[in-house]
């Protein structure tokens, strides 16, 4: 891809983005479903910042996502009304435990490093679940809301009206965003792009490899719990399937759908999905049986995604 | 003192014995081929000094360090690097792509977040730098794993060279090349040695290439050193004619 | 106190026992197939759900019979059409199909056996208890143990002393050689799925007798089945054997001193084997690569 093409591409997703809360009800949608495309969509490239760009499968990463939402739940429920400082406080914790099981897992490769997110993921869930006393259970935490931003000079409403919470989201997303495509774009991040290529030739061109691949989880899983935070501020409430191993499922299937070698595709990918679950779950009862199958046609069918599909069409 | 120093070296594998006892030295600046026929170890032998398993006997040492428990990457940071029998390059990246990397690694660039224009520039100066000795230039930008198997090898070769290597250990580098292939292969090869003065050990199956290229040959079988000694010492060598045509010899 | 303590150790035993029989299904497939199966709880599931419906025909004994080859069958055609087209490709994908068809299978055995929790019928002279003192030793328990032990030594006798357990043993090993020898390497990957998806069958059955039925039976064994096989080592299948026991008996052991605990054990198994030895406690070197 050229980078006449890269750029255009990023003006439009940008122009896009920066309008939808005005163009969305107009093709049948809602604002917070923006704000759940923007959400879903960061959650979805940060978990390709490990598995598409450094080659990492992580099928885990619903437990930072959770841990960011938990996180930003109790202390604006216990601690302090703050959503700034909650929002720092979820991707504290998101991130720490990231450092934590990287350390532990980073000997192990493919299916069983797969394995092992998975069960990982698993822990924190059953935490959250069994410790209803602090996190409220199976019923999530409830009895808290996203307060206003007091910027001294201001107060931004982002409780009460929609459009000015989007605009917070797209405003912490595109932070999160440029981050990560300045890394990727940096010396470190073609080591990890090495990494995916071939780990043996990156081991020995003098490339640390398990030192490597703990940062691109670490940050991968920090930008995840940022999402995580942004999530349940939208709803107000923390659900604890948002720890659950189908929610990693889901993160996965957004990223391939949008294709994982692109920047912008799993952001493209978790839109599709947004919309369709919506679509379906409000048609049927049995839209598990449609997830799961929308999984295997996308797996069989469509493996290069969107993006895939695009390059196919500009190079032929 | 010599550059590598492998001392009393031996590799099991359960009860197979793929390197018995071997001891070699390698001077600053030499070419030394490793011969011998199939079966011989030669490869286990170079994968025991860059370090991709442990020796189950024996030590290794590196400018008078003993690297025997180092793994790879702190061994190519100290100036060994290597190529494999199977070409190992990063086939969906460019060959600007494939240099950038190992140069970035090597000016210790290989964990930040940014670069200056300046240090920008300097990188790619080397990585054109390291394309025209090579003659690698007009193909920069195509995906190696779409090139021919001798732009690939040279790519390969180019990437190790670019980490500034004190030796360089080329594991068949000829490998199913036809002769322009090998003959520009073993060009460069040469003419790197010169102008890099690196010590090179080469595994290498091709008489011509060897004679071509090397100071020193050492020749493996079963696993040992059966012999050790100038080109024409080695040619000359009964031992060696009976290892490679047969016992009956 | 040793009542209670000999009561939860058998019960870990037995519960310990049960994860074995699931871990070892999965690993199974996994070793020689590189495929993580998902879906394996769906196939429990949909294992018990075929004996509870095939009792009334053919009883409890047929019912425990048929339900694993009829299950397995499944698995079979599964195989056949889904997973097959994907082993040449990145393990993502097939991860991600089994994790589609878990959902599918959830769904289904919901739509067609009611969300509800069914309970499932076992004879009435299993059900009773051995004797007064041993009051936690009742007949189905002991039988339950009784099958898994049948159950594993059997896979290990096919394993061992079989044509087809030789050709799988040496594809877990080195799958190129072996087709290069001349074995049809599809159909051995197809029956040792199938092979993995009878035992998740098996487990099916005897945990609907002991937990009752619903069409969340699955999810809730698949987690401790992934630990068994991460603590046991990865590539053994002593291993997971042993693994699935440990953590049995570890949460069985944990319920006596901190019942809240209970679940948490296992996982911190897992962590403390990790740190430790990453390859589990009988993994093969060089097979988490």
């Amino acid at each position: 891809m050229n980078g006449i093409n890269r750029t255009t591409t990023s003006a439009l997703i940008w122009l896009v983005l920066l309008t939808m809360p005005y163009w969305m009800g107009a093709v049948g949608g809602y604002t917070e479903l923006a704000s759940r495309v923007l959400v879903l969509g960061l959650a979805a490239m940060a978990l390709n910042f490990l598995l598409g760009f450094t080659g990492v499968l992580s099928f885990g990463h619903a437990a930072y996502f959770g841990l960011g939402a938990y996180g930003v739940g109790m202390v604006l429920k216990y601690l302090v009304p703050s959503t700034p400082l909650a929002i720092v406080a979820g991707v504290a914790v998101g991130t720490l435990a990231a450092m934590i099981i990287g350390a532990l897992i980073v000997k192990l490769r493919g299916v069983y490093f797969a394995m092992v997110t998975i069960a990982f993921g698993q822990v924190f869930f059953f935490i959250a679940f069994r410790w209803n006393s602090v996190t409220g259970g199976d019923d999530g935490l409830t009895g808290w809301k996203r307060q206003p931003l007091d910027l001294g000079f201001t107060t931004i409403d982002i409780l009460g009206n929609d459009k000015a919470f989007y605009y917070f989201v797209l405003v912490l997303f595109a932070l999160a965003v440029a981050c990560m495509a300045l890394l990727l774009r940096s010396p470190f991040g073609r080591t990890l792009l090495a990494i995916r290529e071939n780990e043996r030739r990156a081991r020995f061109l003098g490339i640390p490899v398990e030192q490597h691949i703990w940062l691109s989880f670490v940050i991968s899983c920090m930008f995840v719990a940022l999402a995580g935070t942004l999530y349940a501020l939208l709803n107000n409430f923390t659900d604890p399937r948002a720890l659950r191993w189908d929610q990693s499922g889901n993160f996965v299937i957004m990223a391939v759908l949008g294709g994982m070698r692109s920047f912008w595709g799993p952001l493209v990918g978790a839109a599709i999905f947004v919309v369709l679950q919506d679509y379906v779950s409000s048609q049927t009862a049995n839209w598990m049986s449609f997830i799961g199958m929308f999984f295997i046609l996308v797996v069989l069918f469509f493996p290069r995604g969107v993006a895939g599909i695009l390059r196919r069409r500009t190079t032929s | 003192m010599s550059l590598l120093d492998v001392r009393d070296v031996s590799r099991h594998f359960g009860s197979l014995i793929a390197v018995d006892h071997v001891s070699l030295a390698v001077e600053p600046g030499e070419l030394r081929a490793v011969i011998g026929p199939n079966g011989a170890g030669k490869t286990t032998f170079f994968n025991l000094i860059s370090g991709f398993f442990p020796p189950t006997r024996g030590r290794i040492f590196f400018d008078d360090r003993d690297i025997t428990d180092l793994p790879p990457h702190r061994r190519v940071t100290m100036g060994m690097a290597r190529t494999f029998q199977i070409t190992e390059i990063f086939p969906e990246l460019t060959i600007r792509e494939n240099l950038r990397i190992p140069v970035e690694v090597q000016a210790g660039f290989r964990l930040r977040p940014w670069l200056s224009q300046a240090a920008d520039r300097k990188i790619c100066a080397r990585v054109t730098e390291l394309m025209e000795m090579s003659g690698l230039s007009d193909r920069a930008d195509r995906l190696v794993g779409e090139l021919p198997h001798g732009d690939q090898r040279a790519t390969e070769i180019m990437m190790s060279i670019a980490l500034k290597p004190r030796l360089l250990l080329l594991d068949e580098p000829t490998a199913g090349m036809g002769d322009q292939e090998t003959y520009d292969i073993t060009t460069l090869i040469r003419r790197l040695h010169k102008s890099e003065r690196l010590a090179i050990v080469l595994i290498e199956h091709d008489m011509r290439v060897i004679f071509h290229l090397a100071d020193r040959i050492t020749v493996l079988a079963e696993g040992a050193v059966l012999a050790e000694g100038t080109p024409n010492q080695i040619a000359a060598d009964e031992r060696v004619q009976a290892a490679y045509l047969g016992k009956a010899a | 106190m040793t009542q209670l303590l000999l009561f939860n150790l058998f019960n870990g035993l037995i519960v310990g026992a049960f994860y074995a029989l699931m871990a070892l299904g999965l690993s199974l497939i996994l070793n020689l197939s590189g495929v993580i199966n998902f879906a394996h709880g769906g196939f429990l599931a949909l294992g018990a759900y075929i004996a509870y419906t095939l009792i009334p025909y053919v009883g409890f004994w047929g019912g425990l019979l048929l339900a694993p080859f009829l299950t397995a069958g499944l698995g079979l055609v599964v195989e056949r059409l889904l997973i097959r087209r994907l082993y040449g490709r990145d393990p993502l994908y097939s991860l991600l199909l089994t994790f589609g068809l878990a959902y599918v299978l959830e769904d289904v055995t919901r739509v067609i056996w009611g969300a509800q929790s069914v309970p499932y019928p076992i004879p009435a002279w299993l059900a009773s208890p051995l004797s007064h003192d041993l009051f936690f030793l009742t007949g189905y328990r002991l039988f339950m143990v009784a099958l898994v032990a049948i159950a594993v030594g059997g896979l290990f006798f096919i394993l061992n002393r079989t044509r087809l357990g030789m050709r799988i043993r040496a594809g877990t090993l080195d799958l190129e050689t072996v087709s290069v020898l001349g074995v049809n390497v599809r159909i051995l990957r197809n029956l040792n799925f199938g092979l993995g998806i009878y035992l998740a069958g098996l487990a099916g059955v005897l945990a609907a007798g002991m937990l009752g039925l619903q069409p969340t039976i699955g999810t809730s064994l698949i987690m401790p089945s992934f630990v068994a096989i991460i603590v046991g080592g990865l590539g053994s299948l002593p291993g997971t054997l042993l693994g699935g026991l440990l953590i049995g008996v570890a949460s069985g052991i944990t319920t006596v001193f901190f019942p809240s605990a209970t679940e948490a054990v296992i996982y911190v198994m897992m962590g403390v084997v990790l740190l430790v030895r990453p390859r589990g406690l009988l993994g093969e070197e060089g097979r988490i690569q």
